[in-house]
């Protein structure tokens, strides 16, 4: 149970995954459960109120401020392409550590912290052209359930593609 | 020890055996020349160091000899405390040298430190000895250099030699001012203690001549005036380039050569071998072809009412670590302003309540304004470093130019000193060099011989102006604008304002100048000047009549830190336009209103066309006012672009802490920063050029909501 995390970040990118456990936050986007290493996580929080930022992708919401820094905030939902949700009660955005800034993520729901072994991690399946899975670190397995493990920073390899190509709305 | 008697110093060695003698030459630094117990402290401290088993013979010996020169110091045999410092100090790194040399047999070079191909400070002697001199020096850092003492180092070293710039400023002009020569003295001799402490060898040695020099100016051997001024500057020069080489080895840049060193020590060696004299300096100094100098006045009696010696205690802090505290004060503010905007504050029977939020409220208002304060610091330093630049260039030009400071105590934030320091370089430049007549000229047309450039500084109205005033010729407003013309800049057949023309002087390319000098005429320096000011949120205005002098007024906020804006509601999104930037906002008429082929929509204000932007479609905000006579346009851009943007109404006036977004999102077009509003909600402050710019290069400026922001999620 002792396995130091890997940090999805220290491995080569051309190498299959070499799926490890450990802990992880794990949550609800519609009916399906993600996880992401517990140790990017800062902190869950309610949904703030959000300013929206021109010229940008639609699932970058905004920025909101976080005690003074101004943090952007990522609708998972829209980034993986999944219609997006009434905001709930339960509906929090979940501040994790990437590249040295704090980012958020909206999710659904918050379920739990799970401990996942080693052995309990497969590599992210393949499903051809169809579903990207290049942003899946494994798939987890927990008392039954399975958990789809995120790489945050294959989600968001740089804040740069949040902009909204220019050339593309030219043409309009 | 400091009440040891001198009969107990034998049995210092069994009682103290730590002492080494690293500790000596540490406290040889420190020591104060009035304070007698401090020598007799040293000496003793030597004997043990000579007597113990740290050093190798030669070394014992060469501190035995320091003890000796101490001790006659010290009964009253040799009464020269400058001659027995420097003899001691000599001494000393001689044998902190050769002990080196024998502990490096011992030690494993280590591979962090880059090795220096050229290496002069190798050799465990003085290199004075070398036949024949490199032409560079490598600072060479010590394997077991301490990173932070270094950074302190440095530090400690850059403050002491600008102050020390400054002095030998001051003493060119009054070279009577003992003062200043001590000033200077003490700066270099730290310099050198605290580089051989840490083994930087060649910065010592350095700091050892220069420090030779200046004792010699010090007993009055010689004057402080032509080439052992340059001399002085040189060397001051040197010192500057060899700790901004340790700074960039501590940052991890390679090593840098010192170009000239060698040249340098074998002039500062023997100064009047070299050809240094009181008189005007030859060529060897300057690398500019002899002309016909004249000494540049700098008013005595001005520079030395402005010297105050500064006294004021004060701490390093981390500027990274203050900037948090600010920007922590500034949550508080808004927490603040949130908890006093409650309602139930105001329900009735909470008086009390309110009283205490009252008193808290004008704590956390001190509070803000103490930490803005923290990171202000004043003009004076950047004024004092203009003084070298005139003094350099009336020399170089053979103007004779007096520039007089008055910085009217004004303080500016920390970030903006070097772009404003750059600024001020230029515009100096160009006030000596384009604005002061030669001579000769001067003497024409019934001129005091003497130019005068005069910096000023003051407060008004919120903003802090700079203005650099000189008695020259003025612009010539026919040749600029004939310039502008050649270049393409101009309409020729247009009518210009004053103003106009002269700005033109900010364009690229453009110099007034007929010769190009090494100094100015590439019609660079003006752009510096626009571009450094544009940095700084500034505004600058040029006046000048022909024959009389020109001013440059430079207006700046006080700090870039907050931004005076304007919140404006555009549909549900909130922005913040700087107010700089607007020149103003007026709802249109109706009739005002027309448009081009049926899209492009103008608005006529007092006669003046100009196109209308909708911010809301630019940025794809729905809900928002379509029609312009219903909402507000605000006028933004500058004099010959302007154009007015849509808004749906005004929220008022604020001053908001502006933060970057580029880190979080990447940098938006339009949108220059962040900034939290009085709710704690996130506003963005909009760029109106750049929104202009955006808008006008879209093919379709017009097109439909979702097009130009982001499709509506």
């Amino acid at each position: 149970m002792t396995t130091p995390l890997a940090g999805a970040h220290a491995k080569p990118d051309d190498t299959v995954n070499v799926a490890r456990g450990g802990k992880f936050l794990a949550f609800f986007l519609s009916d399906e459960e993600y996880g992401i290493e517990i140790l990017r996580v800062q902190e869950i929080i309610g949904l703030l109120p959000i300013t929206r930022v021109p010229y940008t992708q639609n699932y970058l919401k905004g920025v909101v401020n976080l005690r003074g820094k101004v943090i952007p905030v990522i609708d998972l939902r829209l980034k993986f392409g999944m219609p997006a949700s009434e905001r709930t009660s339960e509906t929090c955005i979940v501040v994790v550590h990437l590249r040295g800034i704090e980012v958020g993520l909206i999710v659904d729901r918050v379920s739990e912290v799970v401990d996942i072994r080693d052995e309990d991690v497969e590599p992210a399946p393949s499903f051809g052209n169809a579903v990207d899975t290049e942003y899946i670190y494994g798939i987890g397995k927990s008392q039954g359930r399975v958990k789809i493990l995120l790489d945050i920073e294959k989600v968001l390899p740089s804040m740069d593609m949040l902009q909204y190509e220019e050339s593309a709305t030219h043409s309009g | 020890m400091a009440g040891r008697k001198r009969t107990t110093r034998k049995k210092a060695a069994a009682e103290v055996p730590a002492v080494t003698l690293d500790d000596a030459l540490a406290m040889l630094v420190q020591l104060d020349p009035e304070n007698l117990d401090g020598f007799r402290q040293l000496a003793e401290m030597l004997q043990t160091v000579a007597s113990g088993t740290s050093l190798d013979a030669d070394a014992a010996e060469l501190v035995k000899t320091a003890t000796e020169q101490l001790d006659r110091f010290v009964s009253g045999e040799n009464p020269d405390v400058e001659e027995v410092l420097v003899e001691t100090s000599m001494l000393l790194e001689k044998a902190s040298d050769s002990r080196e040399a024998g502990l490096k047999n011992l030690r494993a070079e280590c591979p962090a430190v880059p090795p220096a191909p050229s290496e002069p400070a190798e050799s465990p002697l003085p290199k004075r000895a070398d036949p024949e001199p490199e032409k560079t020096a490598v600072e060479w850092l010590p394997s077991d250099a301490d990173p932070d003492l270094l950074a302190e180092f440095v530090a400690e070293s850059r403050e002491l030699l600008e102050k020390s710039e400054s002095a030998l400023l001051a003493l060119e002009s009054n070279p009577e001012d003992d003062e200043a020569v001590n000033t200077v003295f003490r700066a270099f001799h730290t310099v050198k203690g605290t580089s051989g402490f840490l083994g930087l060898k060649v910065t010592s040695e350095l700091a050892h001549l220069a420090e030779s020099l200046l004792s010699r100016i010090r007993n009055k051997e010689i004057r402080l005036v032509g080439g052992y001024a340059d001399l002085a500057l040189r060397s001051l020069d040197m010192l500057k380039k060899a700790v901004a080489s340790v700074e960039s080895v501590l940052h991890g840049a390679p090593m840098e050569v010192l170009q000239g060193y060698d040249d340098l020590k074998v002039i500062l060696t023997n100064p009047e071998a070299a050809g240094v004299s009181e008189e005007e300096s030859s060529g060897m100094l300057h690398s500019s072809p002899a002309v016909e100098t004249q000494e540049p006045k700098i008013s005595p009696e001005k520079q030395t009412a402005q010297r105050r010696t500064e006294f004021e205690s004060s701490i390093r802090v981390n500027t990274a670590r203050l900037d948090r505290l600010i920007d922590m004060v500034g949550e508080l503010v808004i927490a603040q302003s949130m908890v006093v905007q409650d309602s139930r504050l105001l329900d009735e029977g909470c008086h009390e309540l309110a009283r205490k939020v009252t008193h808290a409220n004008k704590i956390v208002r001190e509070l803000q304004d103490l930490s803005m304060s923290m990171r202000m610091v004043p003009l004076r330093g950047t004024f004092q470093k203009m003084q070298r630049v005139a003094r350099d260039l009336a020399r170089k030009s053979g103007k004779s130019v007096e520039l007089v400071t008055d910085d009217g105590e004004t303080e500016i934030d920390r970030h903006m000193v070097d772009i404003l320091n750059d600024v001020l370089v230029h515009m100096v430049r160009n006030a000596i060099d384009h604005g002061i007549e030669p001579p000769e000229d001067r003497a024409k047309s019934c001129k005091p011989e003497a130019g005068s450039v005069r910096l000023t500084a003051f407060h008004s109205g919120g903003t802090v102006v700079v203005e650099i005033r000189d008695d020259g010729r003025g612009l010539n407003r026919e040749k600029i604008f004939a310039k502008a013309v050649a270049a393409g800049i101009v309409d020729p057949d247009k009518s210009y304002s004053d103003n106009e023309v002269f700005n033109l002087i900010f364009a690229p390319g453009l110099s007034t100048s007929d010769k190009v000098t090494d100094v100015s005429g590439r019609g660079v320096g003006m752009d510096v000047v626009r571009r450094g000011i544009e940095a700084l949120h500034g505004r600058i205005d040029i006046t000048s009549s022909p024959g009389i002098g020109s001013v440059f007024t430079v207006r700046l906020p006080l700090t870039l830190a907050i931004t005076d804006g304007m919140l404006v509601r555009v549909g549900s999104e909130r922005y913040i336009i700087p107010t700089i930037g607007i020149h103003l906002c007026f709802r249109p008429e109706p009739e005002s209103l027309s448009t081009v082929s049926g899209k492009g929509e103008l608005v006529m204000l007092r006669g003046e066309m100009m196109p209308i932007f909708r911010l809301h479609r630019l940025f794809g905000i729905e809900s928002a006012i379509e029609d312009p006579a219903k909402g507000l346009l605000v006028v933004v851009g500058d004099e010959e672009r302007r154009c007015a943007l849509l808004v749906d109404e005004l929220l008022g006036q604020q001053q908001v802490v502006a933060k970057s977004l580029t880190k979080a999102v990447g940098k938006i077009q339009g949108v220059s920063g962040g900034a939290i509003l009085g709710d704690g909600q996130v506003g963005l402050i909009l760029d109106p050029g750049e929104v202009a710019a955006q808008a006008r290069h879209s093919t379709n400026p017009y097109g439909t909501s979702g097009q130009y922001g982001r499709p509506a999620a």
